[in-house]
């Protein structure tokens, strides 16, 4: 993931959006996971601790585009049906262009860069004049245990 | 809502959807449409009416995907790709999208002189085994796939490699693979190796999540998210979230102005 950021980055917005822990420690299927300093995790239950669990996740895997907390009721996850992980491609008309399977199977960060280069040679002369967007630097940024299988 | 709130009345609710999941024939076709009703012709007291539109609810409900993937589990179908509500990847491109528009000789195959120079770089990363064309193969994800195929094990092997599992592996991680494959011994052979990557499968524990915590993971949405999400060509619903260090709300629609957009959802475990 962070490869495809880093190489289509300034033509294109990428957000990572943390939603609800799929294998919780005090959840339906616990899995003790990832390098959290060995602590186990719980299924948050406060907005600022899961954007901390969110940050620790972001240095963990190192992750340099922006992260985004969803609510706590799972609003954006369940608008689209982001858990436990998927992917999406969206065009400047805000029209869906790629919809990823449902994760962990159909999280295929390079079946979704093939729907991007189409919709960049889709585009190709047609792009909106520069606007200078904000960007965010470092690693105020995302994850998703996602993010780090596949290519 | 009221399902994640109150744990009877959804194993109650879990039990109804699996016995109607049960009565409809599993494998439902991955088809978002729904048929256009039939017999609108008939009078209310027509009771063909009435066995048309239940039939026609029945085929509604069995494409939902939560039927879909109750289904899968009440017949004892473990979660895999292809299986219950694991359909794949959708988009509004594909192969034929990009033959008609470069495959000038229309041999099936689009090689680098049928390109024009200015997208040749970008439209290069389609040809995904790097063979010197686009062909339709470089779009097949299926697991049939050869080059899936491929990917799955170079990715188990990394999985066994990567320790820390943070998705890049160190000198060291590398080494501590090789002491680990190799036993006491100070060389590696064939047979260490595959017994280093494919380990044999442990046998399902009583810790395996059973049918019934599949339900509860799906109505508190850990395990996958009973909503479907946009479709493809659909309009992408709007947000605004903080990002999480609070000190930035981004909007979807403010940045989608000027550029695509591409989401990620995921979370740590």
């Amino acid at each position: 993931m962070e490869e495809l950021h880093r190489r289509y980055g300034d033509r294109v917005e990428f957000l990572a959006i943390y939603v609800r822990e799929a294998h919780a420690a005090n959840g339906v299927w616990p899995s003790e996971f990832k390098d959290r300093g060995g602590e186990p995790i719980n299924q948050p239950t406060q907005i600022g601790e899961r954007a901390e669990i969110a940050g620790d996740c972001c240095q963990v895997l190192e992750i340099s585009m922006p992260l985004l907390v969803d609510d706590l009721d799972d609003r954006v996850g369940r608008a689209y049906s982001g858990m436990p992980d998927r992917m999406y491609v969206i065009d400047r008309g805000g029209q869906i262009v790629y919809k990823g399977g449902r994760g962990p199977f159909g999280f295929k960060p390079a079946e979704m860069e093939q729907s991007l280069v189409m919709l960049l040679l889709d585009t190709t002369g047609d792009q909106a004049p520069a606007v200078a967007t904000q960007s965010t630097d470092g690693c105020e940024s995302a994850c998703s245990s996602a993010l780090n299988q596949g290519e | 809502m009221l399902l994640q709130t109150n744990p009877r009345l959804m194993r109650k609710t879990g039990y109804v959807l699996m016995a109607v999941a049960c009565l409809l024939p599993s494998a439902a076709a991955a088809d978002d449409e729904v048929p256009a009703t039939p017999g609108r012709q008939h009078r209310w007291y027509n009771p063909r009416r009435y066995v048309e539109r239940f039939k026609q609810t029945a085929d509604e409900v069995r494409h939902l995907e939560i039927v879909e993937m109750i289904s899968a589990l009440a017949h004892g179908q473990p979660p895999d790709e292809g299986k219950g509500w694991f359909h794949p990847g959708q988009s509004r491109y594909g192969w034929q999208w990009l033959a008609d528009r470069y495959d000038r000789d229309g041999d099936g195959k689009i090689s680098s002189d049928e390109l024009p120079p200015e997208v040749a770089e970008l439209a290069g990363r389609l040809d995904r085994d790097q063979n010197g064309k686009i062909e339709k193969a470089d779009f097949d994800w299926s697991s049939d796939s050869p080059y899936v195929k491929q990917a799955a094990q170079a990715r188990r092997l990394f999985g066994s490699v990567d320790r820390d599992r943070n998705g890049r592996i160190t000198g060291e991680e590398w080494r501590s693979f090789f002491d680990r494959a190799a036993l006491d011994s100070e060389v590696l052979t064939p047979a260490d190796l595959q017994a280093a990557l494919f380990p044999p499968q442990p046998e399902s524990s009583d810790d395996d999540p059973t049918p019934i915590d599949f339900l509860r993971g799906f109505a508190s949405g850990e395990l996958g998210s009973i909503s479907q999400g946009p479709k493809i060509g659909g309009h992408a619903p709007d947000f605004e979230l903080a990002d999480h260090q609070g000190q930035r709300r981004v909007r979807l629609s403010n940045l989608n102005k000027n550029k695509p957009v591409v989401l990620i959802f995921g979370s740590f475990t």
